[in-house]
């Protein structure tokens, strides 16, 4: 969203790790690490490899920071080698990406016997009545949130996970997955509306 | 309330483009009966309120942060730099 026209921060986060600065290098890694692995498990068939992809990537990482222009920002780049590396071993694996990326692209429509067959409500979402101030409070509200999110179809919980939770933008989204825009959208708006049912019964019972 | 059989969009369909809408990446070409369908039905408004209330929630979660594999990686940046990069 937000545009970051000189990456002054990453410029003098890259310099650092250059220097030889282990505490940059250690932030970095809590950053990155958890989502990284989300990312190369994205491509390949189990955790183990992509432990071990993410693991080769922190080093493509090290020996590739003196060439870091700062054209863009430092995790675009990292994510850039990261989904590389992630391609390449999928491609050995003889695992065939493109097939497998719309998973729930067959799964029932939300809802669907909620509306007639012209496609209007048959059944009425019923109102949530708590404000969106008190509901952001609300923790236990928030772990429901959390198993729902748990709950999703991998690829669906993947993108929700890095465009809401993390916060990325759709292109950083679809360059690091190598998802088409629609194919970004279509996932994205599956998740949220799971979730949305997933917390539905709660809402509608705080009255 | 259900019946407004003269919105080119129907309630369905406009569940399906609620989250584009949110994100302000509606397409020009349903724009206008996405907004006009919204403004007359109650039930799509409540959807769509509901969804970005949802957005809101999954927003606010905290992310993926700190790892067991610190320790580990920092070690190898070490030897990395040490072995003279
Ligand atoms: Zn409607």
């Amino acid at each position: 969203m937000h545009d970051q026209p000189v990456h002054t921060t990453d410029r003098a986060r890259v310099a650092a790790l250059l220097a030889g600065d282990a505490d940059a290098f250690g932030d970095l890694v809590d950053e990155h690490h958890p989502t990284m692995l989300r990312v190369a498990r994205w491509y390949v068939s189990n955790d183990q490899v992509a432990e071990e992809v993410t693991q080769e990537t922190w080093l493509a990482i090290l020996d590739g920071l003196a060439t870091f222009e700062g054209r863009s920002s430092l995790k675009t780049w990292m994510f850039r080698i990261l989904a590389n590396r992630a391609r390449t071993r999928a491609k050995r694996e003889g695992r065939s990406v493109p097939m497998s990326a719309l998973d729930g692209g067959n799964d029932e429509p939300l809802d669907a016997d909620r509306f007639d067959e012209r496609g209007f409500w048959r059944t009425p979402p019923e109102r949530w009545s708590t404000d969106p101030e008190s509901l952001t409070a609300d923790r236990e509200l928030a772990s429901r949130v959390m198993s729902a999110i748990d709950d999703l179809p991998e690829r669906q919980r993947t993108v929700l996970v890095l465009r809401d939770v993390e916060g990325w933008s759709s292109e950083e989204v679809r360059n690091a997955l190598d998802l088409s825009e629609t194919n970004q959208r279509v996932l994205l708006h599956r998740a949220r509306a799971k979730v949305r049912a997933a917390i539905a019964p709660q809402l509608e019972r705080v009255r | 309330m259900t019946d407004h059989p003269h919105h080119p969009l129907s309630c369905r369909q406009l569940t399906e483009h609620s989250s584009a809408f949110l994100e302000g990446t509606l397409g020009d070409e349903i724009w206008g009966s996405f907004k006009d369908h919204l403004e007359r039905c109650p039930p799509c408004a409540e959807y769509v309120r509901q969804m970005g209330m949802t957005v809101e929630l999954v927003r606010r979660l905290p992310g993926d942060r700190g790892t067991c594999a610190r320790a580990e990686l920092v070690d190898r940046f070490r030897k990395w730099r040490s072995g003279g990069g």
